[in-house]
């Protein structure tokens, strides 16, 4: 049984389907990311745990009870909001205490537990410190002590470091993790950005119009993607066009209705068991090989490179071709913009999938 | 051929300009003057000096030139009569404020968390300012006097077998004001009511606060530079007012304007009725010290963000 277990959870927004359908389970002291585009669904999911919106099915089970329809003054949940909402008109420590003033605390043992909050966050010595005083950073580190401190069974992050500069938020990532190791509080972090969810989470959750496309660590979404959707959100991916053939019972993919790859060793979760003909080929751009001749041979497409980007350890080179734009990542730097070349790949680094309408 | 010399003319007007710019902006001092300086003045000819005029007024025994005397101020302070007139005022004035600002505030909550026809009733709010102050008090005595409009429908309803005739009462003085008065308090709660970010509130409850505590601690505290303008504008106008209460109050219900105004168009006596209006701007200036004291800021509306 699961400390956490959201089942058949959806939501309806007049008749818009912001969830539809989800189910996930979280093991207490795991830190688990929301993944998913803008309008994806994820923040909903979260204030519906929270509280704050009520799902239209489903159940969302914390410790074992179902807490649907209990308030969020009722919930062993805190969230970190995305704009931190601290309370202006309160000092640091005011702040910090909010809950356990709501919880019945007394005050010495309030005192001792904001010390000890301001310890982990780093903010000794801010207690009568107002909020307008501190930097972004600071008050992200008072917002997630106001959460923490209460102990919840779930701590929920709304996207909290996304205002942050680059470097901050790497910065914050790596203590968030760090905190969540000391505490062994339960994190569930909601995202679009798939850096910040790969390098603090245990699992992901890759979530899209409101379903979800695959749970998993960071490495098996990207070593093993369920379909082209978290293929490309989980790291870059070039996604070709192509059309299944079989001969003789080998593998045969037709692009640009030329028979351009063949060979048994593709990545397929289930294209070819389930009759697909219209699939999407994919392949990782540090999986691209780049040669200098043109000739036509299995697995390789004919092109020219139209840019190339140094990046220090690797090349990045674009490279026009009749079926579009080729990416790929290369340890050299050895062809030059216009260079006539063939791209080419091994059938063990693609991964065949059913063809998906892309979202421009 | 001015239009050949147009160019140098916009280029010299210009230079010039630029110039005059860099004067200033080598005095500071110069400048801040300048900017000052204009509405000041307007202050001071138009709000100031007719106040220490309406002081020396207070400090004579007749219209100027008159031997200088304190008699105005004894008269105020020794004859009960215009002590309890003045105690009156301030009871009133205290009751139909608090009235207004629940009403007020109430209204003002609901518009900013419950309504999504805002801009509908906010004009619903700000309406019974095109028609004329006197004419709605006028309307008002329709309503309340005896067998007028409410006490037939009350009798109609059944909620009352005899006429309540609340005209030429307190009860009337008390609801004239609030219905003039409550947009003057509206506007002020709706403005830092809608400054107010839901996600404050949102935490409040998260953090395991009811909707009451969360109102308390956190509603409450973030609007209260609104309640005090809205208390200030409600508050002031009412201490001083005189229509209101001689058309809806009769002869028991005497406020402190009533007199001022009977001294300065009936009595003829300036000097006096200088004095209880020095009187009066007295007790509302100290309460405004004390409201500044009890922790108000009332120019800022958005509560203490940033």
């Amino acid at each position: 049984m699961s400390d956490i277990t959201i089942h058949g959870l959806r939501k309806e927004f007049g008749s818009v389907l912001a969830v539809d359908d989800v189910d996930f389970d979280i093991t207490e002291g795991e830190f688990i990311s929301i993944l998913g585009p803008s309008g994806s669904g994820k923040s909903t999911i979260l204030r519906m745990i929270a509280g704050f919106e009520s799902p239209t099915a489903g159940e969302i089970r914390i410790g074992g009870d179902d807490v649907v329809g209990n308030p969020p003054f009722e919930r062993d949940v805190n969230m970190m909001f995305q704009d931190l909402a601290l309370f202006p008109h309160l000092t640091v420590a005011e702040n910090i205490a909010y809950g356990l003033k709501q919880g019945g605390v007394p005050a010495d043992e309030r005192e001792d537990r904001v010390q000890e909050m301001l310890e982990i966050v780093h903010l000794e010595g801010y207690d009568d410190r107002e909020p307008h005083e501190l930097s972004g950073g600071e008050q992200q580190r008072v917002a997630l002590a106001r959460a923490l401190v209460n102990e919840p069974k779930l701590l929920l992050f709304d996207e909290p470091l996304a205002s942050l500069d680059r470097k901050l938020r790497q910065h914050m990532q790596i203590e968030l993790q760090q905190i969540q190791h000391e505490t062994g509080i339960t994190f569930l972090y909601v995202t679009h950005d798939q850096e910040v969810a790969m390098a603090v989470s245990d699992r992901l959750i890759v979530l899209n119009d409101g379903q979800i496309e695959q749970i998993g660590t960071a490495e098996e979404l990207y070593d093993e993607p369920n379909n082209s959707f978290v293929a490309n959100f989980i790291g870059d991916i070039n996604t070709l066009p192509a059309e299944l053939e079989r001969d003789n019972g080998t593998l045969a993919v037709d692009i640009n209705d030329a028979t351009r790859a063949v060979g048994d060793s593709y990545v397929d979760p289930g294209v070819r068991d389930n009759g697909h003909h219209e699939i999407d080929l994919c392949i990782r751009p540090d999986d691209m090989r780049i040669e200098p001749s043109t000739a036509a041979e299995a697995n390789a497409i004919a092109g020219t490179v139209r840019n190339r980007i140094y990046k220090g350890g690797t090349t990045t080179y674009h490279i026009d071709t009749d079926v579009g734009t080729i990416t790929a990542e290369l340890g050299s730097s050895q062809f030059d913009v216009g260079d006539e070349v063939g791209v080419s790949w091994s059938d063990d680094a693609a991964y065949l999938f059913p063809r998906r309408e892309s979202e421009a | 051929m001015s239009s050949a010399r147009l160019p140098g003319i916009r280029a010299n007007v210009a230079d010039g300009f630029e110039h005059w710019q860099s004067f200033l902006r080598e005095r500071p001092r110069l400048k801040i003057f300048l900017i000052v300086f204009p509405p000041a003045l307007v202050l001071a000819v138009f709000f100031l000096l007719p106040l220490v005029f309406m002081a020396y007024l207070s400090l004579l025994e007749g219209m100027p030139p008159a031997p200088a005397t304190f008699e105005n101020y004894m008269r105020l302070v020794t004859q009960e009569v215009y002590l309890s007139i003045l105690w009156r005022t301030t009871v009133i004035t205290a009751q139909a404020t608090i009235l207004t600002v629940l009403i007020g505030y109430a209204i003002a909550y609901s518009m900013v968390r419950f309504s999504r026809r805002t801009t509908m009733i906010l004009l619903l709010v700000i309406m019974p300012f095109w028609t004329n102050y006197i004419i709605r008090m006028y309307a008002w005595i329709n309503i309340l006097q005896t067998n007028g409009v409410l006490d037939a429908a009350l009798l109609f309803v059944g909620a009352i077998n005899e006429p309540l005739g609340v005209l030429y009462s307190h009860e009337a003085v008390l609801i004239g004001f609030i219905y003039i008065y409550l947009p003057l308090a509206v506007l002020p709660f709706y403005a830092s009511l809608s400054y107010l970010d839901q996600d404050l509130i949102d935490a409040s409850m998260d953090l395991g606060a009811g909707p009451i505590k969360t109102f308390l601690s956190v509603t409450l505290p973030m609007t209260k530079n609104g309640i005090m303008v809205g208390v200030i504008l409600v508050g002031i106008p009412i201490f001083g007012s005189f229509i209101t209460p001689q058309l809806l109050g009769g002869t028991d219900n005497t406020m402190v304007g009533m007199i001022i105004e009977n001294q300065f168009v009936e009595a003829f006596n300036w000097s006096f009725g200088a004095a209880l209006s020095i009187t009066v701007a007295f007790i509302v200036v100290a309460m405004l010290v004390l409201g500044m004291l009890a922790g108000g800021n009332f120019f800022d509306l958005g509560g203490e963000d940033e």
